[in-house]
């Protein structure tokens, strides 16, 4: 809402001053250029889940009795492997350790920091492990990513969030790397971290609600 | 840590040494620019040869044996992506994006100058993938632009083998590309800008890249979700798309997907992309006819408040691309009436480039000339926009040439009018070299007057009801012979356009090679980019310390100073007047 109080501005106002903070302009976001990006990226992750959401439910909606189709291509529900439970609660312990890592890191305790690097990634490694053995689970069952539209889906999804995950990962290792060998300013780790659990608390958002999409269509 | 605007921070530019960290790992916003428009006027060269074998066949039909109708798809297809992916997108947004908006707004660099050049090399990956697609068995895709399925992973399509999975990736590939880039924009204008430098005080061309950038990154995640979904249909037999049917005779595997759910996805990426290339083009050429005619642009807030309009509009009306589909009725009403309140802030923008002409000291340099020709070519493209966002006109209108015009005019010729008078005008900053007016000029009005005889017609041949898409229209009762003239007649002119062109690779060539030197300021211009200390600026831009920023970017002629115009980085105590003694009175708006 800043943004549209700052484009109301007059540029004509304020003739020949230079001052940082002419009043109800916007000069610059108060934070910083790494976290304004995470939201924008943020913001862009979204749109391309909550697009793949929309292709979901209208790919659940083809209307099959029409003569076009033949009854054939219709929806059939998919059973998920309850391994599934196991995943979203490594998960939400792991979300929980980053938060508690951040908290330790932005406090300068490099030993409780260390733990919570390692302990985070551990638990996120076995979320994904987790997801990898249930697509193993699905296709011991005869669902294959052809099989149903559910199940293409359930693939699809799955395997994009894990992407994310793995893509969180790679900064995730950066950070753990520098927190054991000294080689940053702890309060940069720190940083590094704090960004690092809005992005971990963001993609356990978005695995809760494709977790609700599969539990109930 | 407290917040510490960029501005007030310690600078650490390190300069690169070595020849490869300077011009090829060059992390340099100026350097990334110039290799993203480097690589997209090559392969946008490409697209118009493409083009103009296109225009031999339909000009002159069972003459030239190497062209058969698979040869012909691909050509259109390779063609429409090309120009609008990988030529338009990446040189408004890759090319003058990174060149202008660092400069334009007082920073040194790119907030994320790594990402920045990581974004250039995954552009010029997607770049090498898809001409890969001309040189694998079967051949480019040749689906069509727009790679509707079924038809575009169904056998007997041209490239529906191996070209459409290298087209998919291709963009795939450009999408994240761009997020790399985009993220970097529009983080780089809200949290770099110079002291002073406030977001009603910037340029429109920021404006119009800031937003576009926005819209980017917000719409490409439609065609990157399309690309995925088609690629696991046709790689691991998925039917997102694709229906149960029957091909050349046999049942294929899929069934049950819907090829409108393509469509949609399409479009929602595809219509803002429209303005993907419009709102960089819109804010260029209000900074180019602005400079030229010596006037401060005519209602600057609601240019700006007409960019954020268009935007916001651009993502509800995608679907006035798809009246034809059979979608329920009620839909093309609402898509209609978006599609014609979009136009309300776009004429806002005409009306407000010509007032800002009105009464002006116009300079006929040949950047003024494009970015005049470019008000003519948007308003005639623009108005047959509203033939066709209208439901009931559209229907007869529907794949034929009247929309092949249409959409050529308004953002084919449009977007590279204001690309040629945007290279014209900066040339002399980028190059620090003057470029020759004579041939300037020849090039503007072979291409300006060529392709009105190019699309003037094909509005005809369209209203006629010739349909697009055609290898060869044969003999038909509704197609008289005077439509097989005119598309002669159209083929000799882009023939004719096309070779103009070499004219503008001449001129820059020589002017590189030997032109005089352009001096700091050749336009006399008053944005931040025309200040620098160095032409063409130096690693950091501005020397040891940042501008600082006292008024808006348009402050030409005001009322008893000496010069006609005062630069933004000038401070109102040194504003000399032309009679001394007189106080320096900023232009009433």
């Amino acid at each position: 809402m800043r943004f549209f109080r700052a484009i109301r501005n007059k540029p004509w106002d304020h003739k020949g001053e230079a001052a940082s903070a002419i009043a109800g302009d916007m000069m610059s976001v108060a934070m910083s250029p790494q976290q304004l990006a995470l939201n924008f990226f943020l913001g862009v992750a979204s749109v391309l889940f909550a697009l793949f959401g929309i292709a979901y439910f209208m790919r659940m909606e083809v209307d099959t009795s029409s003569p076009l189709f033949c009854g054939a291509g219709y929806w059939e529900t998919l059973k998920e492997p309850d391994l599934l439970w196991a995943n979203t609660s490594m998960l939400i312990l792991a979300s929980g350790v980053i938060e508690w890592t951040k908290r330790e890191a932005s406090a300068g305790r490099l030993v409780a920091t260390r733990i919570g690097l390692i302990t985070g990634a551990f638990l996120t490694l076995s979320f994904l492990y987790g997801q990898s053995a249930a697509w193993s689970s699905l296709t011991n069952n005869g669902y294959f990513v052809d099989s149903t539209p559910a199940s293409s889906f359930f693939y699809l999804l799955t395997g994009l969030h894990a992407l994310h995950v793995i893509g969180g990962l790679w900064v995730w290792l950066s950070a753990t790397l520098s927190a054991f060998l000294d080689r940053e300013d702890p309060r940069k780790i720190g940083e590094t971290v704090r960004l690092c659990a809005i992005y971990w608390h963001y993609l356990l958002l978005l695995w809760l609600g494709l977790f609700v999409l599969f539990l109930n269509t | 840590m407290a917040y510490v605007p960029i501005a007030d921070r310690p600078d650490e530019m390190h300069d690169p040494q070595s020849f490869i960290t300077k011009y090829i790992y060059s992390q340099d916003h100026k350097v990334i620019a110039i290799q993203y428009a480097g690589t997209a006027i090559a392969i946008g060269i490409v697209a118009l040869v493409l083009s103009v074998l296109m225009r031999l066949q339909l000009g002159f039909p069972d003459t030239f044996a190497f062209i058969d109708p698979t040869d012909y798809y691909q050509y259109v297809t390779m063609h429409g992506m090309i120009m609008v992916v990988y030529l338009l997108t990446a040189l408004f947004l890759g090319g003058f994006g990174n060149y202008l908006i660092p400069l334009q707004i007082g920073a040194r660099d790119m907030v994320f100058p790594f990402l920045n050049m990581l974004s250039y090399w995954f552009y010029l990956l997607s770049v090498l993938i898809l001409a890969a697609s001309f040189f694998i068995a079967g051949g480019p895709t040749g689906a069509g632009w727009t790679l509707y399925p079924p038809q575009a992973i169904t056998e007997g399509t041209p490239g529906a083998e191996g070209g459409i999975l290298l087209m998919l990736l291709s963009l795939a590939v450009f999408v994240i590309a761009f997020t790399m880039g985009g993220l970097n924009y529009v983080t780089t204008v809200l949290q770099a800008r110079t002291h002073g430098m406030t977001l009603m005080r910037m340029p429109l061309s920021v404006w119009g890249i800031f937003v576009a950038t926005i819209l980017g990154l917000f719409a490409f995640p439609a065609l990157f979700v399309s690309a995925i979904m088609m690629s696991f249909d046709h790689l691991l037999g998925t039917s997102f798309f694709m229906p149960a049917m029957i091909s050349l005779g046999e049942t294929v595997d899929h069934q049950g997907g819907s090829p409108i759910l393509f469509q949609h996805l399409f479009w929602f990426f595809g219509h803002p992309e429209v303005y993907i290339v419009a709102l960089p083009a819109f804010g260029l050429v209000s900074d180019v006819l602005s400079t030229h005619a010596r006037r401060n642009i005519f209602g600057y807030r609601m240019m700006v408040w007409a960019i954020v309009a268009i935007g916001g509009l651009s993502f509800i009306v995608w679907a006035h691309h798809m009246y034809v589909s059979g979608m329920n009725p009620y839909f093309g009403f609402f898509f209609a009436f978006t599609t014609l309140i979009i136009a309300v802030p776009t004429a806002i923008k005409v009306y407000n480039w010509v007032l800002t002409l009105w009464k002006g000291n116009i300079r006929m340099t040949v950047p003024m000339m494009f970015a005049m020709g470019f008000i003519f070519t948007f308003i005639h493209g623009g108005l047959t926009g509203l033939f066709l966002g209208n439901v009931t006109v559209d229907l007869p209108l529907s794949d034929t040439y009247f929309v092949v015009a249409h959409f050529h005019m308004v953002m084919g010729v449009s977007p590279v009018l204001v690309l040629f008078a945007a290279i014209y005008h900066w040339f002399p900053k980028i190059s620090g070299k003057m470029f020759d007016a004579k041939l300037g000029k020849w090039h503007f009005w072979g291409t300006f007057l060529g392709t009105y005889a190019i699309y003037l017609p094909m509005h005809y041949i369209g209203a006629l009801g010739v349909p697009r898409r055609y290898f060869a229209l044969g003999t038909t009762d509704f197609i008289p012979e005077s439509a097989f003239q005119l598309n002669a007649a159209i083929t000799i002119a882009a023939i004719i356009v096309a070779a103009f062109q070499i004219l503008f690779f001449i001129n820059i060539f020589k002017s590189l090679w030997k032109g005089e030197k352009s001096g700091q300021n050749p336009w006399e211009a008053v944005s931040l980019e025309w200040q620098t200390p160095d032409t063409p600026p130096r690693h950091g831009n501005w020397g040891p310390d940042l501008p600082i920023v006292y008024r808006w970017a348009y402050e030409y002629s005001p009322p008893g100073v000496k010069d006609d115009f005062v630069p933004q980085s000038v401070p109102t105590s040194d504003v000399v007047m032309e009679k001394p003694g007189d106080v320096f009175r900023e232009n009433e708006h």
